[in-house]
């Protein structure tokens, strides 16, 4: 779910990069001081969670997890966000220095929307089916709100970008439900390993 | 698992000042990435290519990164001349391939390739600890970069871990394929690394607040900034103000 340098429009990134800064502000003052070890082991999990490659079709996805971040994390998820994609444009390349903002807020609100629809619920309930349930909607919402915020920001980058923004939004569309899946399986594992995952960490503000 | 290419070159690239070269990479990407000129995309492509040589970048590490940039150029020549009003190429009914829309595709995949250059040149050199200092004394939020350092340290440890399951389970026999099974097997994979990390991570924390962590690394390792790189501060300056120039004056 990246952008990659050279598309976007100055506008976008600017815009991008503000709003995402203002994101990461919130967030890390949702951080406290002892969470930041706890919020980076995380971030690492989703960063090498991403690099697990699952076959699909002819092709082969990459897991992106980003609705779980949000379930765990909460406003959190923009600086790990932020963190990972750093990574991933220093280790790997993947994205670059301009689109970080920008590709934050295609991560990290998706993430934040997951955690404030979903987390009351796992909250409440724990019954396997709605726990599933949750879990697989916040996996489906952190792709498919995601897409639609990279296909927005290139469709309003530039009217040429149309046609390529619908093709993005649509070549993700088996993602979601891989990953609506497994987020799904994952939220049911750790709520019944450590329940008290989704009720100390990612505090509202 | 660190395809960083730090301790692969070890050309006058390492010897300079990792704030200057994150710097200068940050502002040329910038500049590259807002370009609309040919003159500034094909001036910044020669410039990265010849940093890449001078800072003896291994081919082997740039082909990956490079096919991956370029798979996505190959879906804007595809898509993009359908929606590019300008001469047509070729016509299919009432939908018209536009030569205009190939030669946006070419300038956007030569500008796209020049970042890439150099950021795989000036940044992708820093090592990761490096980098996390240089970004503290860039003035960026303390927790933030305490994150980013954190982060840096548990990554290997958790693709390992992760790596070491994933041998397990196909040691067992797991194939993954596109079934429940397989999406069941690697919820329950990816939550044991999850689980794992997180205890790991309170153990470290109590071990750190045994030595006396009180929520704040100390810089050891200044940063001294030498004549070598103001003089590479200087000529980047020269050349990004060339290219600006090519771009809007």
């Amino acid at each position: 779910m990246h952008i990659t340098e050279g598309i976007l429009s100055a506008p976008i990134l600017v815009g991008g990069g503000v709003l995402a800064a203002g994101g990461v502000t919130i967030g890390l003052r949702a951080m406290r001081d002892e969470d930041i070890p706890k919020t980076a082991v995380l971030t690492a999990a989703f960063f090498v969670g991403g690099l697990v490659h699952l076959p699909l079709g002819v092709a082969s996805v990459h897991l992106v997890l980003n609705g779980l971040m949000g379930l765990l994390l909460g406003w959190a998820a923009f600086p790990a966000v932020l963190v990972a994609l750093t990574l991933q444009a220093v280790l790997f390349r993947y994205g670059g220095l301009t689109t970080l903002g920008v590709n934050t807020l295609v991560m990290a609100v998706p993430a934040v929307l997951s955690y404030h629809l979903l987390v009351p619920i796992l909250r409440r309930s724990r019954r396997p089916s709605i726990l599933f349930g949750a879990g697989c909607t916040a996996g489906v919402i952190g792709i498919a709100f995601g897409s639609l915020l990279a296909s927005g920001a290139l469709a309003l980058s530039s009217r040429e970008f149309l046609g390529v923004a619908g093709l993005f939004f649509a070549a993700h569309a088996p993602l979601m439900v891989v990953e609506g899946m497994i987020t799904g399986g994952l939220v049911c594992f750790l709520w019944r390993l450590k329940p008290e995952l989704f009720r100390e960490r990612g505090r509202s503000l | 698992m660190m395809p960083s290419m730090a301790s692969t070159t070890n050309t006058f690239m390492v010897r300079i000042d990792p704030r200057v070269r994150l710097v200068t990479g940050f502002a040329a990407s910038l500049l590259l990435a807002t370009s609309r000129s040919w003159e500034a995309a094909l001036a910044g492509l020669l410039v990265s290519s010849i940093l890449c040589l001078c800072a003896g970048i291994p081919w082997a590490g740039l082909r990956p990164r490079l096919i991956a940039v370029n798979g996505f150029m190959l879906m804007l020549f595809v898509v993009m001349p359908w929606s590019v009003p300008g001469a047509p190429w070729w016509t299919v009914g009432a939908w018209i391939y536009s030569r205009e829309g190939v030669m946006l595709a070419v300038l956007i995949a030569v500008k796209s390739n020049a970042i890439l250059l150099i950021l795989s040149a000036l940044v992708s050199t820093i090592d990761t600890a490096s980098l996390g200092h240089a970004l503290e004394h860039l003035r960026l939020p303390r927790k933030l970069v305490h994150l980013f350092l954190f982060t840096v340290r548990y990554m290997e440890v958790l693709h390992e871990e992760t790596r070491a399951l994933l041998r397990a389970a196909r040691a067992r026999g797991f194939v993954p394929r596109m079934s429940r099974h397989t999406y069941h097997t690697m919820a329950r994979l990816l939550g044991m690394v999850f689980i794992r990390s997180m205890d790991r991570s309170d153990r470290i924390l109590a071990a750190m607040k045994a030595r006396g962590y009180q929520g704040r690394f100390y810089l050891l390792n200044h940063f001294h900034g030498s004549s070598r790189d103001v003089a590479f501060g200087v000529v980047s300056t020269i050349l990004l103000v060339l290219i600006a120039w090519m771009e809007w004056g």
